[in-house]
């Protein structure tokens, strides 16, 4: 199975639906996903930021939704769109190292990833992933 | 003439005091009527729902239960300030027997956070997050057991 996204239609926020071979690789792709979504410019000539992440996750679901919103919180927190490098999840909890780029600007701000409606499936092909955005 | 001229007024009071009220009835303000079509209230969740942990309390006036995971993973909402469902975990949990300093829970914008364990080993994740538009908070409880 490729990775990739692609959004889905939603009554009021973004819908994103996700695929891909491996589950650090859905996380990765569900990143690339709202970045891609929000209209994120980032200063890529800029020496990027290295920063550890670790995140409680007894489940894939919250893995997933967890590690978006530290993204979002960064951004916020530091005004720098983070980028996963590095990312393995335990089963317990979800540890990586992330790449940071000074934000530019975004077309649309999402504010949180969300629990409602949230689906994680591994299949025989892979994983998928389905998730709601709070914009 | 005058018996015409008197004829007529009684006429007319007796128009504007009608048969069973009076001049004041007449001339106070009609009560108003509300036109209203039912408003669909969402469905009381009962005290326990199946696949919801035993061991973690439901908020009351949650609705729109998703098991993900049975005993695992349960998502629903409450139509409370943010504030209100954190309060309420924060309270409830230790009854339950789950451990944890609430100085520690954390609190970002619209987004909560409380993590808590038990001596046996389990440990709960829950997860609030306030929805502005909605007014409502989607709570997330997460549950792992050894």
């Amino acid at each position: 199975m490729k990775a990739g996204f692609r959004e889905r239609e939603h009554t009021a926020d973004w819908a994103l639906e996700v695929w891909a071979p491996t589950f650090a690789a859905l996380l990765r792709e569900a990143a690339r996903g709202v970045e891609q979504l929000s209209g994120v410019e980032v200063d890529e000539a800029a020496p990027p930021r290295r920063r550890l992440l670790q995140v409680l996750a007894s489940d894939p679901e919250t893995a997933l939704i967890e590690f978006l919103n530290e993204l979002f919180y960064l951004r916020d927190a530091e005004g720098w769109w983070y980028r996963p490098e590095t990312l393995n999840w335990d089963g317990q909890t979800l540890r990586g190292t992330l790449l940071g780029y000074p934000l530019r600007r975004m077309a649309k701000e999402v504010k949180a990833a969300t629990y409602h409606q949230v689906q994680v499936r591994s299949t025989a092909e892979g994983w998928r992933a389905v998730f709601v955005v709070d914009v | 003439m005058r018996l015409r001229w008197l004829g007529l007024w009684l006429f007319v009071l007796a128009g504007m005091t009608g048969c069973d009220g009076g001049l004041l009835k007449a001339r106070s303000t009609p009560t108003p009527t509300i036109a209203t079509s039912p408003t669909p209230l969402p469905t009381p969740t009962p005290l326990h729902v199946a696949g919801m942990p035993e061991d973690v309390p439901l908020p009351p006036g949650a609705y729109d239960v998703q098991v993900q995971r049975a005993g695992y993973l349960v998502i629903f909402r409450v139509e409370a300030p943010l504030g209100k469902v954190l309060a309420f975990y924060q309270q409830m949990l230790p009854r339950y027997g789950w451990q944890g300093d609430p100085a520690d829970d954390r609190v970002v914008g619209y987004v909560a956070t409380l993590v808590r364990a038990k001596p046996s080993g389990e440990r709960l994740m829950l997860n609030l997050h306030y929805d502005v538009r909605g007014g409502f908070v989607v709570v997330a409880v997460s549950v792992a057991r050894p």
